[in-house]
């Protein structure tokens, strides 16, 4: 009886000692779960538009909120849980002519409340400067360089993000944004999405309006006064550039087997005495340990006859 | 080396090894192997998901059937070793019946359940959990496994060797879902009628022949289902100790005097 549950104990820690051991050197996932398209936001109205020197951006600004992760400690050290957010997914442009990967761009900065705040600012200030619709928040191209230049300068984060274009090229099915460390909540994102300015748009079947270009038209209803278009013209104009996104995060659980050197050291110290115990017990009745004896004998007898 | 009543732990000893290492492929590689899965579960399932009850104890109940089918093989054994005369063997040359039983004891119970427990101790050595709620499971997992032993082995005893192994391997496969059926008929069936109260009795019986299963199915529903309130897991671990106790004493008082 004592035999036996010596061995066992013996062979269950050299097991947990081999198992602690490498994952100790590799963390192990044992656990992983995830929410494929977590809503990060509700759909958000761009905060700027502004026609640069080649393109047309828009920068949308919203805050970071969002519930997951373990609502518990793991109960031992042994174990880190980890909450993650590998890739941000944005969508919501659509009605292109002849779209191609390299006609648009997009970016997500990762900026803090207070950089928001100076943001909404540097925007307010623009647009009262400007002489610019009150339809849209269209500022100056000068005025969106200088915006941007200061969120990449405060951008806890920044993310290049790929676009996928749909086969027909007539939109955008999402760009995905692959993030190096998950967004916090609390935080809040900037997404720069950017088009070449001769991009061309479906759907503009106005009376009297033969643009096509996104930039034309931006300018169009910026300047609607000066060009003296009719109210519902600039509704249908601003129905397709004005345009939301929505921003879904791919959520990931996942439980490491993660050892410290201690829980190691203890495995070790286990098997130790454990093994210390069978060696003193085959000492003190050898005659239990004979099918082990037998075993090696005829192991020896083997090897020495290779 | 002699206890008390005269029983010789020496020989004691000297039996429980010859019963456990006789047959060394089928029983002790059994436990070893049982043992291992037992380790890799605590491992890799015992702490790795949430907190919560059920997370624990579902890969936990399945070591345990594996140490329940143990103790139902090696019971059924003892039973043939009645059955066909060879406990007169063991009678003839050293031990007494008082001996022989306590071997069995120590063999069908006692020493898968040191086992587990035992492996369950060293992994929460290793971890060292920051709460120690998980420690509390260790007495109910030492009494489930002792009243499954009692239950077999009162079959055995009796000279049922056949019964003793398919009760036990039926128990091992359905006592869970057997409790489930009964907490749920006694939702359905509410109180102030004899039914319930049948039912509740029988919930009693199961609940002390399976500690950890109820303690389990005792967290996982709302009190606000049942019109009475359920016994207390502590008070049904009481009553199984004292239960599984009190047979062995009754087993040991009537082995003394069977016709073998």
């Amino acid at each position: 009886m004592i035999k036996v549950v010596l061995v066992a104990l013996a062979i269950s820690s050299a097991m947990l000692f081999a198992i602690l051991a490498s994952a100790s050197i590799h963390p192990l996932t044992i656990f992983s779960s995830g929410i494929p398209y977590a809503p990060l936001t509700s759909p958000t109205s761009p905060s700027a538009i502004a026609v640069t020197d080649d393109k047309v951006c828009y920068l949308y600004v919203y805050n970071i909120q969002y519930g997951g992760g373990f609502s518990t400690k793991p109960p031992s050290d042994l174990y880190q849980y980890n909450f993650f957010i590998p890739e941000l997914h944005i969508s919501g442009w659509g009605d292109f002519k002849n779209l191609n990967s390299n006609d648009v761009s997009a970016r997500v900065f990762e900026i803090d409340k207070s950089s928001v705040l100076e943001v909404q600012r540097m925007i307010k200030d623009d647009l009262r400067h400007s002489n610019y619709s009150q339809y849209l928040s269209i500022v100056s191209g000068g005025g969106y360089r200088e915006i941007v230049s200061y969120i990449e300068q405060k951008a806890i984060q920044k993310t290049m993000c790929m676009p996928e274009i749909a086969p027909q090229k007539t939109y955008i099915s999402k760009f995905t944004c692959k993030t190096a460390s998950t967004p916090s909540s609390g935080n809040a994102h900037a997404v720069e999405v950017c088009f070449r300015r001769d991009v061309e748009l479906y759907g503009v079947t106005v009376t009297g309006i033969n643009e096509t270009r996104i930039d034309r038209l931006v300018d169009l209803i910026a300047n609607s006064s000066l060009y003296k278009l009719r109210d519902s013209t600039i509704n249908t104009l601003s129905l397709l550039i004005y345009r939301d996104i929505s921003v879904f995060a791919i959520m990931r659980n996942s439980v490491l087997l993660y050892p410290k050197p201690v829980h190691v050291m203890r495995a070790l110290a286990f098997l130790a005495v454990f093994v210390s115990c069978i060696v003193l017990h085959y000492r003190f009745r050898p005659h239990e340990y004979a099918g082990f004896s037998r075993l090696l004998r005829r192991l020896r007898r083997r090897i020495y006859r290779q | 080396m002699r206890g008390l009543s005269g029983v010789d732990l020496r020989r004691v000893h000297e039996h429980v090894a010859f019963m456990a290492n006789r047959k060394l492929l089928s029983y002790s590689i059994a436990i070893i192997i049982a043992n291992i899965i037992s380790a890799l579960f605590l491992i890799f399932f015992f702490y790795a998901g949430p907190a919560s009850p059920m997370w624990s104890s579902i890969p936990l109940g399945f070591s345990i059937f594996i140490y329940k089918i143990l103790i139902s093989i090696q019971a059924s054994r003892v039973g043939r070793e009645l059955n066909t005369g060879e406990v007169q063997i063991y009678l003839a040359h050293t031990l007494t019946r008082t001996e022989y039983l306590l071997s069995a004891l120590l063999v069908v119970g006692i020493t898968p359940a040191l086992v587990l427990v035992a492996t369950y101790l060293t992994f929460l050595a290793i971890a060292a959990p920051l709460s120690y709620d998980f420690g509390s499971q260790l007495p109910y997992l030492f009494a489930e496994l002792m009243m499954h032993a009692t239950i077999v082995m009162a079959l055995a005893i009796g000279g049922h060797e056949n019964a003793a192994s398919i009760v036990g391997v039926m128990l091992a496969l359905f006592i869970w879902a057997i409790m489930g059926a009964l907490l749920f008929l006694l939702i359905l069936l509410g109180a102030n009628k004899p039914a319930f109260y049948v039912a509740y009795a029988a919930t009693l019986l199961i609940a002390m022949a399976t500690p950890l299963t109820y303690r389990f199915t005792y967290g996982t529903i709302p009190s606000s289902l049942t019109p009475l309130s359920l016994p207390d897991p502590l008070l049904v671990l009481s009553l199984s100790t004292a239960t599984f106790i009190i047979l062995w004493m009754v087993f040991f008082i009537r082995f003394k005097r069977r016709d073998l």
